[in-house]
């Protein structure tokens, strides 16, 4: 904003905010030009009337100013008549005034006003071409009303004179969105933890006593994640749906019972095995024991040897099914698909984890 | 409180109030704004002389173009003479193109 001189009153359009000063230089161009008018001037250039305006604007701007200055100088705040007749004395200083050595000169005879006067005689009466409205016309915002304003109490850190929050609808919403978000979060949380936690009885390898730290509480909360979202839901334990944990096992009896004296695919299998080991622990949350024919299989045990000392040939899947056969239902094959593809999620998880943690480790 | 001056009082409040002058007596107004017209005119008229006086020297040069300069018209260089003798020095655009006939054209269709 500039202070009232800008000489650009035609690109006014480029700031929004110089709306009022573009109309009162407006103004002031036309009463200029009046004036010139009035002397004798047939014409003028535009920026020399721009120019004069600019000077007249400035004029009563600096009177303004010393009048103030006059005004605080004799301790008040408000201005009268005598202190805009000195700063009228000090601007026409420069050209001097008759009676300006004077020290103890009235003001009101101050050769200032008495020219003041003989101009105001001399001069023909040449009002302003149009009437203005007066500016700059302040727009009333309208504000919130504060919590006294609305009769409202507010809570107890709240000063009554800020304004009251909105309505309870527009933030209350936000609040359960908010809540089902955090729910969904937590959930996801949850599973990340139960991964870890599963991980975790791999690392100390602690043997048959170390129990997965699964928590008791998790197949409440997992069914009611299962409700909102399928593919949320935290993998099952163990015992819930007995499907899935054939499919290694047999393809490896089968491999041992077939070939046992292959010694190479042997170890192939039991690198692989030693690599999927902890996966495949975490999956089957370790102490759980697998009955097979009365021989009771340990899937926990750490070396992948356990494998070669199956010798049973039967398919975990028959022997579970045998074990309760009330829950054959769940043995669906789109069960066990599911089953095989959670637990193929979480095998490359925990690997990843485990291959980050890994990494990790140095730096600790 | 007969005289009205030239410059609306809202303008003269407006400025004043800007520049930290605040009143609501219209007589102080007026007196503001009648001190400025005065100083205007004054500055008008020196301008005035100094085109005047232009316009006779040119016109004892060439009287060919008589008619094209008979007019009065304000410009920058009579306006930055007068105005230097009231101590403002306003220096002429050297190559500003701002024609005269600009703001003749509704004195011209008066005529």
């Amino acid at each position: 904003m500039n202070d009232g001189g800008g000489e650009n009153v035609e690109d006014s359009g480029k700031k929004k905010n110089s709306g009022v000063n573009a109309f009162s230089q407006a103004i002031a161009r036309i009463a200029i030009a009046q004036i010139c008018e009035s002397v004798g001037f047939q014409g003028f250039q535009h920026s020399a009337l721009d120019a004069l305006s600019d000077v007249a604007v400035r004029y009563v701007q600096e009177v303004g100013k010393t009048a103030d200055l006059y005004a605080n100088l004799a301790g008040r705040s408000q201005g009268n008549v005598f202190d805009v007749i000195q700063g009228l004395e000090d601007l026409g200083s420069v050209q001097g005034f008759s009676g300006a050595s004077d020290v103890n000169r009235c003001l009101f005879s101050s050769g200032t006003i008495r020219e003041l006067i003989r101009h105001v005689n001399e001069a023909e009466e040449n009002p302003f071409a149009y009437s203005i409205p007066g500016f700059p016309v302040v727009k009333d915002v309208k504000r919130n009303p504060s919590f006294v304003q609305a009769g409202e109490s507010p809570p107890e850190h709240v000063p009554s004179w800020l304004p009251v929050f909105p309505d309870s609808e527009s933030y209350s919403n936000l609040n359960s969105a908010e809540k089902k978000d955090s729910d969904c979060r937590n959930s996801k949380v949850e599973q990340v933890e139960e991964l870890r936690n599963a991980d975790k009885p791999l690392v100390p390898r602690s043997g048959l006593g170390a129990s997965v730290a699964i928590s008791q509480e998790n197949p409440s909360k997992a069914k009611r994640v299962i409700q909102c979202n399928p593919f949320l839901a935290p993998p099952l334990h163990f015992g819930e749906k007995e499907v899935s944990q054939v499919s290694v096992p047999i393809r490896l009896s089968d491999e041992v019972s077939v070939q046992p004296q292959n010694h190479a695919t042997m170890e192939n299998q039991a690198c692989m095995l030693e690599t999927f080991a902890p996966a495949n622990e975490a999956v089957k949350t370790a102490p759980v024991d697998l009955e097979d024919g009365g021989n009771k299989i340990l899937l926990n045990t750490k070396s992948p040897v356990q494998f070669r000392l199956r010798r049973s040939g039967k398919p975990l899947s028959k022997a579970v099914g045998l074990l309760d056969k009330d829950h054959e239902d769940f043995a669906s094959p789109l069960c066990a698909e599911n089953g095989k593809d959670d637990k193929k999620r979480r095998t490359e998880q925990i690997l990843k984890e485990s291959e980050s943690d890994m990494q990790d480790l140095p730096h600790l | 409180m007969d005289y009205t001056p030239t410059i609306p009082d809202e303008l003269v409040e407006h400025y004043l109030g800007k520049s930290g002058f605040q009143c609501r007596d219209v007589r102080l107004i007026r007196l503001v704004a009648v001190a400025t017209q005065k100083f205007i005119a004054d500055v008008a008229t020196d301008a005035l002389q100094h085109c005047k006086a232009r316009q006779s020297a040119i016109v004892k040069d060439k009287r060919d173009k008589q008619q094209k300069d008979k007019r009065l018209i304000l410009t920058m260089d009579g306006l930055s003479k007068s105005l230097r003798e009231y101590g403002v020095n306003v220096k002429h655009q050297e190559y500003f193109a701002d024609s005269p006939s600009a703001g003749l054209d509704p004195a011209s269709r008066e005529e």
